[in-house]
This record gives structure tokens, C-alpha cells and sequence, in this order.
């Protein structure tokens, strides 16, 4: 019912248990996973700053897309620049994503968030099914 | 991972298509499902003037049926439960889930509120923000 699931990664603690989560869900429905770390840089950065962050940030979604590829998932791994829920919102309806599997919480450090600002934009205006993983 | 999933239905235009879309993720997942329906009851009208919650029950199990009905027409089998609670059914959803262990709800990002402008509905909202298992919106 799914062929190709996003999953947006953002290296904090919470990501090994999505990425295990997402890789079982993909065993089962056979769909492609695509690992997608979002660099959240100012859009006046300059150009040599983000190519150097994205640069960097590539060993995020290259830990999921590693251990995905280990289990014999078809899967990718790639990063972006720009505002993070935005950018996974244009990503998923640009390439028809069947499906955003995200982590209810990220890297914020109020507590009291019970879902992180990023996972809640997602899943008010997703153009396809989210599932949040906690 | 055997999946117990929880599936709200609500009655409203939405749900052919949110139990369609759950019954094709238990066959894909495989584990059981089970729907449930929340007949909320208003507050009393006047203070100390008791509601008959009899009417309202009736119409929420033709509620539950309806979706039975759709699950058996999509080729899957599930259990029902009917709860009845004041205020915000999400938190009912969401303490069931937790005191059957369910493993996952699946639920439509709109129901039956006539508020259109509303991008997702207050019980889905409060079903993602505060249950303790992974939720499903299903959505557009």
C-alpha cells in the first residue's frame, strides 16, 4: 500500500528507535525508504556555508540509510537546506511520497513540547498519511 | 512487531475512507484491528438537569456498526468498542489505547466538525499529541 516512505532524521536521541521502527514497517509493506536530514540554516547564509553544512549533516540520514540497506531495503539517503517542516512538506508533494514517518519528538529541549514544533507542522499540512513515532 | 491497531471512527463523511485505508495497513502489517466510537455527551443544558445518554448510545453503535460494515465489505474482521464520555473524545481514544496496549491508532486528520477551516480535527489532534503509541494520521 505504500511504495516510497520519507523519513525525515534529525540525529537526536530519539532517532534510532524511528529508524528501527520505519525499517520494520518497510519489511512488511516492501516500500522504499528515503532518509532526509534537513539542514535549518537562515535562506541568507551564504552559498559556501550551506554546501558545507549539508556536507556535514550527510552522516545523519546515512546512519539510517546504512542500517536500512543492511536489512535489504531499497533506500537513499539525502540532505536539504531550509526551514526544516517546510522543506519535508515540499519534498513529500513534489516526489509523491506515500507516506512521512516521523518522530514525535526531535532535538528541542523544552520538555513540556509534547509533540516537537516540526512533527506538529507536519501533521497539519502533510499532503500524504503521517505517521508519528513515539 | 505483531500490530494491535485502534481504529476511531466517528460517523462522518471521512471514515469509508480512513477504515478502507486501515484495513489495507492490517492486511500489509498483519497483527488485528479494532474500531471504536465515543458517543460524547454535551454538558446539561441547565445545572443538576440530568442528560438521557440512551438516544445518543444508540446512534453511536449505528455509528459502530456502519464501520463494521465497511471492514467486512474490505475482506478484514474487527473487534468493537463502544465508550461513552464527556468533553473531548481523543482522551478516551487515547487512554483505551494505553490500557489495551494497543499498538498503533489509525486515525482520519478530519472528522465531523463543521469548522472546515480547521486543518486538523481536535480529535485527531489530541489523539496525536498525547497518545503513547505510534498514531497513523490519515490524510489528505
Amino acid at each position: 500500500m505504500f511504495q516510497k516512505a520519507l523519513v525525515p532524521v534529525d540525529g537526536s536521541r530519539f532517532m534510532p528507535g524511528l529508524v528501527a521502527y520505519a525499517i520494520a514497517v518497510a519489511k512488511k509493506a516492501n516500500c522504499s525508504l528515503t532518509f532526509l536530514y534537513v539542514v535549518d540554516i537562515p535562506r541568507t547564509a551564504a552559498l559556501a556555508e550551506v554546501e558545507k553544512q549539508k556536507a556535514t549533516g550527510m552522516s545523519i540520514p546515512e546512519e539510517g540509510r546504512a542500517k536500512a540497506a543492511e536489512e535489504g531495503i531499497s533506500t537513499s539517503a539525502r540532505v536539504e537546506a531550509g526551514p526544516p517542516a517546510e522543506t519535508i512538506i515540499n519534498i513529500a508533494e513534489r516526489e509523491s511520497f506515500d507516506i512521512i514517518m516521523i518522530g514525535s519528538r526531535g532535538h528541542s529541549q523544552l520538555r513540556r513540547l509534547i509533540v516537537g514544533s516540526v512533527a506538529d507542522k507536519i501533521m497539519e499540512h502533510a499532503p500524504c498519511p503521517v505517521l508519528i513515532f513515539r | 512487531m505483531v500490530e494491535k491497531i485502534l481504529v476511531p471512527v466517528d460517523g462522518s463523511r471521512m471514515m469509508e475512507r480512513n477504515v478502507k485505508f486501515a484495513c489495507d495497513l492490517v492486511k500489509t502489517l498483519g497483527g488485528t484491528m479494532t474500531i471504536i466510537h465515543v458517543v460524547v455527551l454535551p454538558a446539561s443544558m441547565e445545572p443538576g438537569v440530568p442528560i438521557d445518554p440512551t438516544p445518543l448510545e444508540q446512534a453511536g453503535a449505528r455509528i459502530l456498526e456502519t464501520a463494521q460494515g465497511i471492514v467486512e465489505a474490505n475482506g478484514c474482521k474487527a473487534d468493537g468498542i463502544l465508550e461513552t464520555d464527556f468533553g473531548n473524545a481523543g482522551h478516551r481514544i487515547v487512554r483505551v489505547a494505553q490500557e489495551k496496549g494497543f499498538t498503533l491508532i489509525v486515525i482520519g486528520a478530519r472528522g465531523g466538525s463543521k469548522i472546515v477551516n480547521l486543518l486538523l480535527g481536535s480529535v485527531c489532534h489530541t489523539v496525536a499529541n498525547n497518545a503513547t503509541c505510534p498514531v497513523l494520521i490519515v490524510r489528505p
